[in-house]
């Protein structure tokens, strides 16, 4: 029994159904959380605190003052105790896709919805079609399956070294510690590396000067990998980031034998890369936890994570609503969800019909009716749900008990769930359902990667469910991600040249110019469980008439980027930053807010992000640069 | 000697599309004197539609070593609509946080022609000469088209790409 706030139960068979004798089952006051602070007491908590202690009474936060960014995250900071009291995420951009695709044809969706991120633009194409195929009943040959693996394979292949290298990298580089944590500096000229023989860094100091943004070998060798797998990306799609290639039931691509090798030699590239990166990212967690145990608090936040999966199995993979728990137990990472450490479900079932979306604190108006009250199973679904959901914006004055944000406030389960793909291992790990392989291994509690030979020789990882779940810690599984990702690449590659042998050539169910034929007059649902180099992402989809009808996108930005939800408890980065102590020298005048910082990035964010503290004594301003999507 | 043509434009933004609308032209008008396959045709000029991300674009000048690069497209500055300018451009000196700045704003998906020229100078990959042909929009809502002056822009900055590669020729 997964669900614990929603009153659904389900039956001898597995069908779920709503309790019986329950009013208004979704409401609100119905189905409550169990929710440990509300803000009321929270503000209270602040106000007692200003009262007494100085230090807060003079922090006055400032309105968040726009700096070319998209999201703002506003604390409340108590210098002198060391701890954030509050705060509050804002993505400050109207994104609106799902308003431009109503009415259109939807075939656009995949080129349309590409356009929501400028980095990951290659995943919103390939959800968008497995929504669409879904609506319109086309099964992807298994050819055009594989090679949409190992387009998206290459795409986490960018994805991650870019955040790693470029945008949290420099966070814990020479030039940032030196300034914003002198007394690590000295401690970090001894600390030898455990890892120097895989990424070649004696000390700390040596890998950390490597990290210095443009001339940093790390950051360099970051910049030159992620141009690796967008050619493995362009060699499959033609182009990248927004693919044109991708259709309803498959790819368009043409695919050849020297097109797969063209991938392979690329690929093959990548794993002695992927080893240095594990060396480093194993390496700076360890030196942060030995230098300073509180490390272990920033960013910290239950484990509470969800994934729907991704990399389908070619011959599980049907596209059909009313068999997605058998072919998503068959995808190379298992759909999951995790409350409080615990895998409570790997059902796409469950995982939807859990999905609520509320805009209490968000600049949307509330949506009236319910479109549906099941999904095609029979299964109940929320009004709150997106198949239920319209985007109907309402641009107001921001107030924190009010609204103060474009970001919805997604919830499973009524839980604070966060996205990342880290939580791909984590679902993997615990699940054991991955298909048999030689390359990965899922023990229940850990991961097990063999490595295939490169210039270094072949060798086996192990990733573990980390103890502390906090920011170094979604840095280190993301560059675990990174070889998971390349292994799937690898997985792929050989079941593309297995198919290849047995004279298989199909990449789409039918050719493009006969889609026309295939679109249904009727109302029809689909939707796309994909992932993003950030996690989770889906597209829900309704068409009626050969048209879009509605069109919700979910991206892990919206996720984590959440406000508040109607129970007061707080979105991903609200909640990792109020856990997060103050290590840094907490005088006014030399306060950066770098621990804040390394949160907020952790997320590997995906918008334009502004983070300001105001600490009395002068505004501080960071920016974290990242693509547009996760506003709605 | 290779000459690199890059339009750069933000797809259907209006007028900030003409990057991409003068690659085009310009592949077309130039096509039929390339004489192989690895997309440098006689002599030696290589188009390209760059709104791929500027630090792509500076791999690609790292990779191509281009004697010239001319970079065509729109951005707003406050100029009287439809203006067309050629300017010089001179590796813009930047302290290295702000090319951190702008690394980072290419690789999240931000897109123009300042973007990409700070950040093929960041990374050392600007020829010395290069030039950048740009447009004032007359209009920079969403759209598929260009505005009528937008057009007529377009017409002509593709005239001032010619004009600077006849002259390159024959620098």
């Amino acid at each position: 029994m997964c669900f614990k706030n929603l009153p659904i139960e389900f039956d001898v068979n597995g069908n779920a159904q709503l309790k019986q004798g329950i009013p208004d089952p979704y409401a609100i006051t119905t189905s409550r959380p169990n929710v440990r602070v509300t803000d009321a007491e929270r503000e209270a908590q602040i106000q007692r605190l200003m009262a007494a202690n100085g230090h807060v009474k003079d922090i006055n936060m400032d309105p968040v003052t726009r700096v070319a960014g998209a999201l703002a995250v506003n604390v409340t900071a108590d210098l002198e105790n060391r701890t954030y009291l509050d705060a509050r995420s804002q993505a400050t951009l109207f994104r609106g896709y799902e308003v431009i695709l109503m009415g259109r044809d939807p075939r656009d969706a995949i080129f349309v919805s590409s356009r929501a991120c400028g980095v990951c633009g290659g995943v919103h194409s390939h959800c968008s079609a497995y929504a669409i195929e879904m609506a319109m009943g086309l099964k992807p040959p298994p050819l055009g399956t594989v090679v949409r693996n190992m387009q998206e394979a290459a795409e986490m292949g960018y994805d991650n070294p870019l955040h790693l290298y470029l945008l949290a990298g420099p966070d814990y580089s020479e030039s940032v510690v030196k300034a914003v944590n002198p007394e690590l500096w000295p401690k970090a000229e001894q600390w030898k590396c455990p890892n120097a023989k895989t990424h070649g860094f004696r000390t700390m100091a040596e890998l950390m000067t490597e990290l210095n943004p443009l001339t940093g070998k790390l950051y360099q060798e970051g910049l030159e990998f992620t141009r690796l797998s967008r050619e493995m990306f362009a060699v499959l799609a033609g182009k990248y980031p927004h693919p044109q290639t991708v259709v309803p039931g498959g790819v368009s691509s043409t695919v050849t034998m020297q097109t797969l090798n063209e991938y392979h030699s690329k690929l093959g590239r990548l794993f002695d890369y992927a080893q240095r990166m594990l060396g480093v990212w194993n390496d700076i967690p360890d030196f942060f936890y030995e230098c300073d145990e509180r490390y272990k608090q920033v960013g910290a936040r239950p484990v509470n994570l969800i994934d729907p999966g991704f990399w389908d199995d070619p011959f599980a993979y049907d596209a059909t609503y009313e068999n997605c728990n058998e072919w998503g137990a068959r995808r190379w990472s298992t759909p999951g969800v995790i409350i409080d450490g615990e895998l409570v479900t790997t059902r796409l079932t469950d995982i939807n019909i859990g999905w609520e979306e509320f805009v209490e604190h968000s600049y949307y108006e509330q949506w009236a009716g319910d479109r549906y009250t099941t999904d095609p199973l029979g299964n109940p679904i929320s009004t709150y749900h997106p198949w239920n959901k319209r985007t109907l914006p309402s641009p107001t004055g921001k107030s924190w008990k009010d609204k103060y944000t474009w970001a919805c406030t997604p919830r499973w389960d009524r839980n604070v769930v966060e996205a990342g793909a880290y939580a791909r291992l984590f679902t993997t790990a615990m699940a054991g359902l991955q298909p048999h392989n030689d390359f990965i291994e899922s023990t229940g509690h850990s991961l097990r990667m063999r490595i295939p030979k490169g210039t270094s020789p072949q060798s086996e990882v192990e990733w573990t469910v980390p103890a502390a779940w906090n920011a170094l810690e979604r840095n280190r599984g993301r560059a675990y991600h990174y070889l998971f990702s390349q292994l799937v690449g690898m997985l792929s590659l050989l079941q593309a040249y297995e198919l290849f042998k047995q004279g298989e050539r199909k990449v789409a169910a039918v050719p493009p110019g006969e889609l026309d034929k295939h679109i249904p007059d009727g109302e029809r649902v689909g939707m796309g469980w994909w992932g993003a180099g950030r996690g989770w992402l889906t597209h829900h989809l309704v068409m009626d008439g050969g048209k879009i009808a509605n069109y919700q996108i979910c991206t892990p930005s919206t996720i984590n980027a959440s406000p508040r939800d109607p129970w007061d408890q707080p979105g991903p980065y609200e909640e990792a930053v109020m856990n997060t102590p103050i290590i840094e020298d907490p005088d006014p005048e030399k306060f950066t807010s770098i621990d804040m910082l390394r949160t907020i990035r952790s997320f590997d964010p995906c918008m334009p992000c502004t983070t300001h503290v105001h600490t009395g004594a002068g505004t501080v301003m960071r920016e974290v640069n990242t693509c547009s999507c996760g506003a709605d | 000697m290779t000459v690199f043509v890059g339009g750069a434009g933000e797809l259907f933004q209006g007028d900030l599309d003409l990057g991409r609308r003068a690659a085009e032209r310009l592949a077309v008008a130039l096509s039929d004197d390339s004489d192989d396959s690895s997309g440098v045709g006689a002599g030696g000029i290589v188009v390209e539609e760059l709104h791929y991300g500027a630090v792509a674009v500076a791999q690609r000048l790292a990779e191509l070593r281009p004697s010239s690069f001319v970079l065509v497209g729109a951005i707003a500055r406050g100029r009287e609509p439809g203006t067309v300018l050629r300017r010089a451009v001179t590796p813009p000196v930047r302290e290295p946080a702000e090319m951190q700045r702008a690394v980072e704003q290419a690789v999240t998906g931000y897109v123009d022609l300042d973007l990409i020229l700070d950040v093929a100078a960041a990374f050392g990959a600007l020829p010395e000469h290069t030039v950048c042909v740009e447009v004032e929009p007359a209009s920079t809502e969403p759209s598929e088209h260009l505005s009528d002056v937008g057009e007529r822009a377009l017409t002509e900055a593709v005239a001032l790409v010619r004009a600077e590669l006849a002259a390159t020729a024959g620098r």
